[in-house]
Formats: C-alpha cells, sequence, structure tokens
C-alpha cells in the first residue's frame, strides 16, 4: 500500500514538475524567437542541404496533392524522396504520370540494409527538379525510411508522414537548431504536431485552423497540448527528449547511418532510434543535443473513430514497451546521466507502467466492492481528488496554448475545449487505457503488425452552391 | 481534494480573467496604433528642412506618455524602418529621435534581463543611434549569445565591413546561423572585406577562420585563401 502511495505521489508530483519545466521553456523560447529572423536561411546558399523523407504506402488518392504541398516548401537547399513502399495501388504510376519521372541511376551511397529497391525516378521537368521517387518492395516504414536514408544525398534528413500538412516555414525552424549549435552537436531535432481534423485543407495546405467538431478528436486535440507544449518542453528543458514524433523530425544523417538506422524490429520505431542515437552519443562521450521547437510546424488527422484509435495506442504501447526493451540497460544507469536516471525511468513507470496500475486498480477495488469492503467515502475523495487532478492538468495545458500559440481564437473553442477537458476523464481516458492493455496482451501474443489505419482524409469543403448560377 | 479543486477553480478564474485581459488590450493596442500609423505616415510623407520638427498629434503625444504606448511606437518604427529606405527612413529615425524613444532603448540596454539588453541593442541599431556605438560594441563579446549575436550584427549594420574589425578579438564561437546572418547584412553594404580578412583566415577563433573563409569565398578572394592554405601547410 505503501509503494502505492508513493508512486502515486512521485507520478503527481512529476506531473507538477513537467507544468514548471514547460512554463520555464516555453518562456525562453518565445523570448528567443522574436530575435529570429527565419527568412535567413530561406535563400542563403550557405543554408544546409536537407532530404525529406516521405514514406509512401497505399497513397493514391492523395499523393500528387500532398507531393506538391511539399515541393512548395520554403527552403534552397531541398530535396524530396518519396519512397513508395512496395504500394498495390496506382501511387507509384500517379507519381510518374503526373510528375513527368523517368528512371534514372541514382548513386545509393548509404549502407543500411534494405528490402531491394525495384528502380529510382527523377522528373524530366526542370520544374520539379527537388523530387526523387524511390519504388521498392514493400517493407514497412522502419525499411523504407532507411532506403530514403540510403539515398539521401543531404547531411539532414527530415523523417515525415507523407499524408500529414506540414507548414510552409517548417523546415526553416528545423534548420535553425542545427545552425545555431557551436559546443554540442545537434543529433536530431523534432516538431509539434497538431490536430487537423476539422481545420481548412486546400490543395494540401492549411487554409484555417479549426477546432474538430467531433469528440473523438477533439479529445485528442487537448491530449497532444498536454504532450507536446507541456510534456515535451519540459524534458527538452532538461535535454532528456526520448521521443520525437514520427510525422516529423529532422536527424543529422550521419549518426542515423552510424546508428544502423531504423530498426525493423519494432513498431514503435520512431521512439527507438531517438533513444538508440542518444545511447550512441552517451556511451562514446561526444557532447550532443536533441532539441525540440514547440510551434506547430505539421499537422495529421487523428483517428475519429474508436476502433481505429484503439489500433494507434495498442501499436504505441507495444513500440514503447520495446524500445524501454531493447535500451533497458540504460535504466537507473547513472552512465547514461539524465536519461538513465529520469527520462527512462519515468517512460517506464509513467508512460508504460501507468495503465496497467490503473487498470489493477480498477479491478481491485470492484473486487473489494463485491466483497463488501469498501470504503466509500474514502474511494469517492481519492477518485474526486484524481480526476479533478487530471482535469487541472488539462487546463493548464489549454492555459499554455492561449498563452503562446492561441490557434483557437474564437473563445467559444476554448469553451468546447475546456467542457472535454472535463468529459475526458470518463469518455475518453478508460479507452486509452484498455488500448494500452491491449497493446500489452498483444504484445504477449507476439503480435507484430501496425493494425490498418484507415483515414477519412482531408477533403476541400464543399463548395456553396451558387444561387445566381442558372439551372 | 478541496486543494486540487480551489488551483482548478483559480486557474478558470485565472483563464477568464487572462481572456479579458488581453481582449482589452488587443482593443487599447489598436486604438495607439490607428494614432500613430498616422503619425507614420505624416513622418514619412515629410519633407521639411533639417532642423524642423516633425509634426506629432495631440492624441500621439497623448498616448505617448504611457510606457507601453512607447514601446508599441517603437515597434512600429522598427517594422516601418525594415521595411522603408532613403528618406523616408531617415524621417522615421528622426521621429524617434524627436520623442526621445532612445532613452527607452537605452534604459533596455541597462536592464540585467538578456532579452531586454539584446531588445534594446536592436533598437538603437535599426534607429541608427550611432552615438551609443561604444557600449554596443562593448557587448559584441558578451557571454549571453543573443546579446552577442545582436550587438555583432548591430555593429555590422551601423559600419559595414568597418564593424566586423569585433572579429579581431572575438574569443566566442560565431555561430553558421550567425555566419549567414552577418553575410546577408554584408551583402547590404557597399564595399568588400578590410585587410584583416588575412588576420582573421590565422583567428586562433575556429569559428572566425570559417567566417573569414566564407567572405573570401562570396568576394571572390580565392586566391586569398589559397595563399593562406600554402603559408600554412
Amino acid at each position: 500500500m505503501t509503494g502505492l502511495w508513493a508512486y502515486s505521489i512521485t507520478l503527481l508530483s512529476s506531473y507538477l514538475a513537467i507544468g514548471i519545466f514547460a512554463i520555464l521553456e516555453m518562456r525562453r523560447y518565445w523570448r528567443l524567437i522574436s530575435f529570429t529572423d527565419y527568412s535567413l536561411v530561406a535563400g542563403s546558399p550557405q543554408a544546409p542541404g536537407m532530404s525529406i523523407l516521405a514514406p509512401a504506402y497505399n497513397e493514391g488518392a492523395t499523393i500528387v496533392e500532398n507531393v506538391r504541398s511539399l515541393l512548395s516548401l520554403h527552403y534552397r537547399n531541398l530535396e524530396l524522396i518519396v519512397i513508395n513502399d512496395g504500394s498495390k495501388d496506382n501511387s507509384l504510376q500517379q507519381l510518374i504520370d503526373h510528375y513527368q519521372l523517368e528512371r534514372t541511376d541514382w548513386p545509393v551511397t548509404g549502407s543500411l540494409a534494405t528490402k531491394p529497391i525495384r528502380g529510382i525516378y527523377k522528373s524530366a521537368n526542370p520544374v520539379f527538379h527537388r523530387l526523387l521517387v524511390v519504388d521498392k518492395e514493400n517493407g514497412g516504414k522502419a525499411d523504407a525510411l532507411n532506403v530514403g536514408i540510403n539515398v539521401a544525398s543531404q547531411p539532414y534528413i527530415v523523417c515525415i508522414d507523407v499524408d500529414c500538412i506540414i507548414e510552409q516555414d517548417a523546415l526553416l525552424k528545423m534548420a535553425k537548431p542545427f545552425l545555431d549549435s557551436t559546443g554540442k552537436r545537434v543529433i536530431a531535432s523534432g516538431g509539434v504536431v497538431r490536430i487537423a481534423n476539422g481545420c481548412e485543407i486546400r490543395n494540401g495546405r492549411l487554409v484555417k485552423v479549426k477546432l474538430p467538431n467531433d469528440f473523438l478528436a477533439r479529445a485528442q486535440t487537448l491530449e497532444y497540448f498536454r504532450a507536446f507544449l507541456l510534456g515535451r518542453m519540459a524534458w527538452s528543458r532538461l535535454d532528456a527528449l526520448l521521443l520525437i514524433s514520427g510525422a516529423f523530425g529532422a536527424f543529422d544523417k550521419e549518426i542515423v547511418i552510424a546508428c544502423g538506422g531504423y530498426n525493423h524490429a519494432t513498431v514503435g520505431e520512431d521512439m527507438e532510434l531517438v533513444v538508440r542515437m542518444r545511447r550512441y552519443m552517451e556511451e562514446r562521450r561526444l557532447p550532443y543535443t536533441v532539441t525540440y521547437i514547440p510551434d506547430p510546424l505539421c499537422w495529421t488527422e487523428a483517428p475519429s473513430s474508436y476502433k481505429i484509435l484503439g489500433r494507434q495506442r495498442n501499436r504505441w504501447t507495444r513500440g514503447t514497451i520495446e524500445t524501454l526493451r531493447m535500451h533497458r540497460i540504460m535504466c537507473f544507469n547513472p552512465r547514461y546521466g539524465r536519461l538513465g536516471l529520469l527520462s527512462f525511468p519515468y517512460w517506464l513507470f509513467f508512460e508504460l507502467l501507468a495503465p496497467l496500475v490503473e487498470f489493477t486498480g480498477v479491478l481491485a477495488t470492484l473486487v473489494v466492492a463485491a466483497l463488501g469492503g469498501l470504503n466509500v467515502p474514502m474511494f469517492l475523495a481519492l477518485l474526486g481528488f484524481i480526476v479533478s487532478f487530471g482535469i487541472l492538468f488539462s487546463f493548464f495545458a489549454i492555459l499554455m496554448e492561449v498563452m503562446t500559440y492561441n490557434q483557437y481564437k474564437n473563445t467559444k473553442d476554448i469553451l468546447r475545449l475546456a467542457l472535454t477537458a472535463i468529459l475526458e476523464p470518463v469518455l475518453f481516458h478508460p479507452f486509452v487505457v484498455w488500448s494500452a492493455i491491449r497493446g500489452n496482451i498483444d504484445l504477449l501474443r507476439k503480435k507484430k503488425g501496425w493494425g490498418e489505419m484507415t483515414r477519412k482524409g482531408f477533403a476541400a469543403p464543399e463548395p456553396k452552391p451558387n444561387i445566381y448560377a442558372n439551372p | 481534494m478541496l486543494v486540487v479543486l480551489l488551483l482548478l477553480v483559480g486557474l478558470i478564474a485565472f483563464m477568464l480573467l487572462y481572456l479579458l485581459r488581453r481582449a482589452a488590450l488587443e482593443r487599447r493596442n489598436t486604438r495607439w496604433r490607428v494614432h500613430f500609423s498616422s503619425l507614420i505616415q505624416r513622418a514619412i510623407d515629410w519633407e521639411g528642412a533639417e532642423g524642423d520638427r516633425l509634426p506629432v498629434t495631440f492624441r500621439a503625444s497623448r498616448s505617448l506618455k504611457r510606457p507601453a504606448a512607447r514601446q508599441l511606437l517603437i515597434a512600429e518604427l522598427i517594422t516601418g524602418k525594415r521595411a522603408l529606405s532613403g528618406s523616408a527612413g531617415a524621417n522615421l529615425v528622426r521621429l524617434y529621435s524627436q520623442l526621445g524613444l532612445g532613452a527607452d532603448s537605452l534604459r533596455k540596454l541597462a536592464s540585467p534581463a538578456w532579452h531586454r539588453q539584446a531588445q534594446g541593442v536592436q533598437e538603437l541599431a535599426l534607429m541608427e543611434q550611432r552615438n551609443q556605438v561604444a557600449r554596443i560594441y562593448r557587448l559584441t563579446n558578451a557571454p549571453n549569445e543573443i546579446i552577442r549575436t545582436e550587438a555583432q550584427a548591430a555593429i555590422v549594420q551601423l559600419y559595414g565591413f568597418e564593424g566586423l574589425r569585433f572579429l579581431d578579438v572575438l574569443v566566442r564561437p560565431l555561430s553558421e546561423w550567425q555566419q549567414i546572418h552577418l553575410l546577408r547584412l554584408l551583402s547590404r553594404t557597399p564595399g568588400t572585406p578590410s585587410g584583416k580578412l588575412r588576420e582573421w583566415l590565422r583567428s586562433t577563433n575556429p569559428t572566425v577562420r570559417d567566417f573569414a573563409r566564407k567572405l573570401t569565398a562570396e568576394h571572390h578572394l580565392e586566391d586569398m585563401l589559397d595563399e593562406e592554405i600554402q603559408q600554412t601547410e
């Protein structure tokens, strides 16, 4: 019982610490960017070269539009590599037809082991000179990214999900930490991912930010506030960030290759790569850092059904367990500094074990209640406390958003977010916990797959009928 | 539980107050901006003699008794100065001086907070306050990176290639970002690098050497670089 109390108090204290560190880091960042002119690198030949790696599997419905959007990003030394991971649809043919692609003998300089490449294509049209399309046998996201790394000719790689909407100035902001660093080598930089459900998207670009109308997407919007504006901001302050979202992250290619690239053996390849890169640097005692940019740089479509959300959270849980198991040597190991003593144990105890502890707690409460031994006033008081604390944390995340980026300017939207924060502990959180439990069970059953992730896609709003038009 | 509930209520109250205050501040700033935009427009169009004073409306001068209004006007002038050159830009500098806004920037320069100091440097440089160059120059080797980089940029902005003399004594690193920044500022300045370029190519600070190499490439002085390499070898 004492252990459980200690666990709960440490968990709640860590949330408070995250809140404080997030405030400090956000304040520092806002002050810094007031002196930053990102247009400096937009046209500069001195800006470092970047290769965007966009793996695509059966993205035929949107691939042409997505590539067009990526080609229009503001950055001079840019190379866009689309990796067709053995799609069964007509993705490749669409790209060939639309971008006038021709087969080429592009040098594959990297040495990461991957599934065979079937062909590399470049456009005959100089307008699309930045584009490179690699067709390969299906091997999964990690394998596709490794092919991209092997093919990339620039020193920095930016790994993205091809169906995400990237802000036009995202790469300018991503380049800054790599150019700013003088003492420590910046090995990776992460950006904020935001929920695009409900937003107005036209021609692959975000036109207007709107709060999602359905509760599930809104709850995830709130969850992303907590994760990106509070959690990652705080870990960034401590220079102990273990996760950069697979949807948008920049990496030093040399270190990625030295570490062996993405790992095929896990479904959490994004987190695993960051942990392995950090471990590589720590073990060699090389000065390094992983940076994080809190600006909204990437917009993604969140699952809008419980079924798809469940699969996503199941996969995240399995990915986290696999990563922590692969690098368990770091846990409480002073050789890895803050990573070993702070970040890794936090992930183990409060990200991985928390759903298990919570689920066990619910089961135990039901059993005790059935046996008639439940102290009801005490139970209600503790339940009220923990639910109120959760709501408090969500409100704090909303406040951080309002005081900083304030993407949802309408007061009504803020009130809707506040209502979501109140309903979330009942309508969203239990499902997330249950999905995490399912993830644990699936891992025990040695399930390896991602699970099908169908998306609705970003449809442009229907044009209003012209009432003056002739019938 | 009571404590958490109180905190929750407190946070909600704070959020509401914050939203109300922000809306009020936005309304006030919009009002001030209207006054200041006509003030700035008049300054831009002004064609008076050297000793004449620029016209300042009663409303604008009344608003300027408030420090927040003065700060807003400085920000507006800086935005204007960045976009305008020639006599229009010079008139904005004149307006800044006439209204005594330099004192506000100097107060920032004396502040212990790094971001305020850096802001002060930026304002003084953009508003061409050359009489403050000694104070700014001292900051080109400051321990705080932002103050240092702003001061370096300010000196280059004011004196072009001559301003690069801080490289002679720079002991702290010059980041790649700052090198790009300085190269862009220099690209807008007439002239070529001074004879000090050879010294910088031999500097004990590796980032200064790196910057000097970029300067030689930018100004097609590769011969000088080759000579230096041969001598080093």
